[in-house]
């Protein structure tokens, strides 16, 4: 097993590469109680499209897919539920499917060995019938019936649909009432068989544990699945032009207040680049529209904005945008003055002292997400993406200049801003 | 009062102030206002700008507020988190000390236009929440089930009380707020022997005096209370209340808590089982018990063609409660899942000083041992006691446009 010390942070990460491919990594943390387990694999709603490792033909998927088997992996073949088994060890189980990954995770306190060897057990174990594929659908489709009661994610859905054509980025990750009906159990299988091999996955565990004893917990277990070796799977994801598709739209909602929501669509960079493209990008938005800048003071006099402002890069695969959200009593001179101030960015010296007080921030803030073992593991998972540790960052964010955040800044043009309001209905 | 929590586990030091009071609506509105006017402008700090720059200089520290009841207790929670100042730079404890101490009593005078603004803020957030419709529902059952109590008054003060609170009273409470309002403070993380000095002369009114804070009030009734309320929504909530005359700190406190862990605060539990896994009614589905108010709720999200099957299920199962005895086995599940959110809690900082000042304020200080100790104790037979003393009260629907 590798082990890598920083020193800075006094911390050690291990790491091991098994047989089948399967990339194990452990953060101990001797002080804590909790052990925290996420097993993910590299798999969200954007991968509808790829080559199928079994036959060599390309396939196509409904939208929502991955949300979907995330939900039907928790059925064992013995009728159990994973989910309560693991209730059952006294831990706290979950999972999530996002853009890029499904994560399968537990936290807990004691019996961490058992949980573990079950963790591996169900996500390695799929079992899907046309009857328990036609009940989930039902479930899904109340929860994609509640979301669509929540008017923030109708905002920031809709907006990315203004602003991409053919990403898959603009469809929700449940997918949606019509195409979680295309989904079955073969296509369930065929989804499972290509993204859910070893190689395509990663265990990190972060907390109070023994690290050599874990390894052999998870090699032995591993030892007796019988993986044969897969090669790198291949992805389709369509051409996004640089062009948006509307600059506006409106949807009539049963809110108090409206809602505006405005994007800019950027030019993503590739591998590390588009990290350091996110963390420059965030740090220029802190500095013009932090709680201390002055345009949000402006805004807040005005009376255009309330507490409800908030600011956000969208960083994804082939993705890069920034979107403002906030409720205001009026949508179109908030609109106004909100782009005219994103879009002078480009012609202003930016200031440098704001720009080192921000990055000092932005260090402080990385130091704090370190208690939480939870954000650590999932942060952890974000980086190992791009190759790099977690504790790597703090020299990442040291590394960014005032000039990267210029050149960022040329990019933003009025083209390629869209809006989108959320207006109370009429009753 | 200084409570600490000392511990080398987080990177970061929290500082903590409490501003407890005895809970009155009046002062609802001026209590959750206040906050955020401080923040707007102090003595040294000429105004929002100059004051946020701060904590950005300070390592991005963050300076979070709120205020809420616990029981009959209006506690204003303010809470600066700095990065370890072992890991930046040491004068950075007394820089926070300082700058909350600017923050709270730097306040010659108060601006108008701040005020006003502050209070919009405050009022667009209250008609905001409203958007969540899971959440207004349950304010709403709150508001039915306790209209006479002090419990159904909503902890921000009503949108008419913050429109009617004006800038001499704003000025006035506050002095009494100054006067009036015990504070304590709790530091948390790696707390050096200097720090707590510091504090001791940074905040010297500091002070403790106990009294019984648990919520009493309740009313008789016969019958049970149904409203049904419309809105634009695809998905009805269905919310229950219940009496559970069971508080904090008596013989049956922790029985009560496995009772409800048991029926619906866990995923184990069963009304997620059976109301959501074996018959599909609802998307969410858990129960709550608040031991400082004595009730209990139900609150679920459910497909608004099968309510009436959902209310009956609900009813079905909170009755076996108290006509089956539950096994030790399905108990201990119960037992097990409190246990590991106990020990878990230990590893949040926030948490950790919670469970401080709440042993503070009932003047009950238990290892995490003995706490582990009291869950295990609890039998079958008192949960089934617990069962027999709930009483349902109000079922509030927040149903769809039909």
């Amino acid at each position: 097993m590798e082990k890598v010390n920083y020193q800075n942070f006094n911390e050690s990460i291990y790491h091991e590469l098994l047989d089948n491919g399967l990339n194990v990594y452990m953060i101990p943390k001797k002080d804590y109680h909790k052990t925290f387990v996420t097993f993910t694999t590299n798999y969200g709603s954007f991968d509808q499209s790829f080559i199928d490792p079994k036959t060599g033909k390309k396939v196509n998927q409904p939208a929502g897919i991955a949300h979907f088997l995330e939900h039907k992996m928790f059925s064992m073949p013995d009728k159990t539920d994973a989910f309560e088994m693991l209730s059952k060890l006294g831990v706290n189980a979950n999972a999530y499917t996002s853009f890029d990954r499904t994560s399968y995770l537990f936290s807990g306190t004691n019996n961490v060995v058992a949980a573990l060897d079950y963790l591996l057990h169900y996500v390695q174990t799929p079992y899907f019938t046309p009857s328990s594929v036609k009940k989930e659908q039902g479930i899904i489709d109340e929860e994609l019936r509640m979301y669509q009661d929540y008017p923030s994610q109708r905002l920031f859905y809709g907006l990315l649909q203004n602003l991409y054509q053919k990403h898959p980025v603009n469809t929700e990750i449940g997918g949606t009432t019509e195409s979680i009906k295309k989904i079955t159990a073969k296509k369930l299988y065929q989804a499972y068989d290509a993204f859910y091999h070893p190689s395509n996955m990663v265990l990190v565990l972060v907390g109070n544990f023994e690290p050599e004893e874990m390894i052999n917990v998870i090699k032995d277990n591993q030892a007796k699945k019988g993986y044969k070796v897969q090669s790198k799977i291949e992805r389709f994801m369509p051409k996004e032009p640089k062009k948006i598709v509307e600059s506006h739209s409106e949807i009539d909602m049963s809110v108090m207040m409206p809602k505006v929501g405005l994007g800019l669509k950027l030019v993503p960079g590739e591998g590390l680049e588009a990290l350091k493209q996110d963390f420059a990008l965030s740090i220029l938005l802190d500095m013009y529209f932090s709680s201390s800048s002055k345009y949000y003071n402006d805004l807040l006099k005005e009376g255009l904005v309330n507490e409800s402002f908030e600011y956000s890069t969208i960083q994804e695969t082939n993705v890069l945008s920034i979107v403002f959200t906030s409720d205001t009593s009026n949508p179109k001179l908030l609109e106004e003055r909100l782009s005219n101030m994103l879009l002078s960015l480009k012609r202003k010296k930016l200031n440098e002292q704001a720009f080192l007080r921000l990055k000092k921030t932005m260090m402080g803030q990385f130091i704090m997400s370190l208690n939480s073992l939870e954000s650590i593991s999932m942060s952890f998972s974000k980086y190992n993406g791009f190759g790099i540790s977690i504790f790597d960052v703090p020299s990442l964010i040291e590394a960014i200049t005032l000039d990267d955040l210029v050149v960022l800044s040329k990019q933003f043009n009025k083209k390629y801003l869209s809006s989108i309001y959320i207006l109370p209905s009429k009753a | 009062m200084i409570l600490i929590d000392q511990t080398k586990k987080f990177k970061t030091v929290l500082i903590t102030l409490k501003f407890k009071a005895k809970a009155s609506k009046d002062a609802f509105a001026f209590r959750t206002l206040l906050p955020s006017v401080l923040r707007a402008k102090t003595n040294l700090y000429r105004n929002r700008m100059a004051f946020n720059e701060k904590l950005e200089a300070m390592y991005g520290a963050s300076l979070t507020s709120n205020t809420n009841k616990i029981g009959r207790l209006s506690v204003i929670h303010i809470q600066l988190k700095i990065a370890s100042p072992s890991l930046t730079d040491d004068a950075s404890f007394e820089e926070g000390l300082k700058f909350l101490k600017e923050y709270i009593y730097g306040h010659k005078t108060f601006s108008e236009a701040d005020f006003e603004l502050e209070k919009r803020l405050l009022l667009e957030e209250v008609i905001s929440k409203e958007n969540d419709k899971t959440r207004f529902a349950l304010t709403r059952l709150f508001e039915v089930m306790c209209q006479d109590e002090l419990y159904g008054y909503r902890t921000s003060g009503t949108k008419e009380d913050i429109e009617n609170l004006d800038f001499k009273t704003f000025k006035s409470m506050y002095k009494a707020f100054l006067k009036k309002d015990e504070l304590q403070v709790i530091l948390s993380g790696d707390i050096k022997e200097e720090y707590k000095t510091l504090t001791n002369q940074y905040f010297p009114n500091a002070s403790f005096n106990q009294s019984d804070f648990l919520d009493y009030e309740t009313k008789t009734f016969d019958a049970i209370s149904e409203v049904v309320e419309h809105d634009q929504i695809s998905q009805t909530k269905l919310n229950i209340g219940y009496r559970l005359p069971v508080w904090n700190g008596q013989d049956l406190h922790i029985a009560a808590l496995l009772f409800n862990a048991a029926l619906g605060g866990y995923v184990h539990s069963r009304l997620f089982l059976n109301v959501r896994e074996k018959h599909s009614l609802c998307y969410y589905i858990s129960s709550v018990y608040d031991a400082y108010k004595g009730i209990l709720f139900i609150y679920s999200g459910v497909d608004a063609k099968r309510v009436d099957l959902a209310k009956k299920v609900i009813d079905e199962e909170v009755l076996k409660m108290t006509t089956s005895l539950i096994s030790e086995k399905e108990l201990n599940l119960s037992k097990q899942a409190m246990i590991n959110d106990l020990r878990e809690s230990e590893d949040s900082q926030g948490a950790r000083q919670n469970v401080l000042y709440v042993q503070a304020l009932l003047d009950k200080k238990s290892t995490l041992e003995q706490r582990i100790a009291k869950i295990e104790a609890v039998t079958p037979k008192q949960i089934m006691e617990v069962a027999k003393l709930l009483k349902k009260d109000t079922v509030y629907l927040l149903d769809v446009e039909r």
